[in-house]
């Protein structure tokens, strides 16, 4: 599940601000994703790029090789807003279902 | 055509040497600096492997040439953060990790196909001038003055005639239609070319 959600994470926090691979990790590991793996974020990236939801630019490091910065496209943002209502609509759902299931319980 | 033994024996070491260079190169050019000499080796080793998996999928040379170098940089970050040994594992096998970049493509890869091609031409040509060489030195140390000999193998017939002059032989070489799948098959299999009609899948968007 986290794999499906994994480009809406990363597409909402681009939107906020361009960023490049690590500097991601460290955020998604900031907001909760505390076990989230360099190894899962960076495909995901990568993916996203490949749809044109996202454009690269690089930018030099001062410590070491340059950095591949991210930014959200118009594709993006259109990708973005879809899979948010997807995911409202799915997350009211489940809120919907479960809560019910509770009040039916002996 | 005459066969100079020494100087196809001399042109086929130079083309070992070549090879082995060119591969020592394509090692080497994932070296990264800033890790000291063993974490160096880690990295580039890491790099290599990933590189080679990129290339099993398909992956295109330039793309290949990004992505490694994105996680070269990448890799620097979170090593100056948490140490190479949890930054690699972080990343995972890189087999697992280029799978997960390529997801959903099989592109066809065709410079594997050349460098198949061309390992299977080199060991087709050692094999069958090593071959020569042990029939013309055999035929020369036996032959009497005139004598004659026929021999085919490797898709090569070669022919040899003692002269006169007890031990000097002249050969004849000619080469059969074999060297074509020879070369082709390797380029077909190296290649993965069925991937030209199975192997592009696109994911269309997010699945939640």
């Amino acid at each position: 599940m986290l794999k499906g959600i994994l480009g809406v994470l990363i597409l909402s926090l681009l939107a906020a601000r361009d960023d490049y691979g690590y500097a991601l990790v460290l955020r998604l590991r900031e907001a909760g994703l505390d076990d989230i793996a360099e190894g899962t974020v960076y495909p995901a990236l990568t993916r996203c790029e490949r749809s044109s939801w996202l454009r690269s630019y690089y930018v030099p490091s001062p410590s070491g090789p340059s950095r591949k910065y991210y930014q959200v496209t118009s594709d993006g943002m259109a990708e973005l807003t879809r899979a948010l209502q997807s995911w409202t609509h799915l997350s009211r759902l489940v809120n919907d279902l479960s809560s019910k299931e509770l009040r039916n319980e002996p | 055509m005459n066969l100079d033994i020494n100087f196809t024996v001399g042109r086929l070491a130079i083309m070992v040497v070549m090879f082995l260079s060119g591969a020592a190169g394509l090692t080497l050019k994932h070296w990264t600096s800033g890790f000291g000499l063993r974490g160096g080796m880690r990295t580039t080793f890491y790099l290599t492997r990933y590189d080679a998996a990129l290339e099993f999928y398909g992956i295109a040379s330039r793309e290949r040439r990004e992505r490694v170098s994105e996680l070269r940089a990448n890799l620097a970050d979170s090593a100056r953060e948490v140490g190479l040994a949890r930054a690699l594992a972080g990343l995972g096998p890189p087999q697992a990790l280029a799978a997960e970049t390529s997801a959903g493509r099989y592109a066809p890869s065709w410079l594997r196909g050349v460098v198949w091609t061309a390992a299977a031409g080199l060991i087709w040509g050692c094999a069958a001038v090593l071959s020569a060489v042990a029939f013309l030195d055999g035929f020369g140390s036996v032959a009497s003055p005139g004598a004659f000999a026929s021999w085919t193998a490797w898709g090569w017939t070669l022919t040899a005639t003692a002269h006169e002059t007890a031990r000097h032989v002249s050969s004849e070489l000619v080469l059969s239609l074999l060297w074509l799948p020879v070369l082709l098959i390797p380029f077909l299999v190296g290649a993965r070319v069925w991937r030209v009609w199975t192997g592009q899948r696109h994911p269309a968007g997010f699945s939640v």
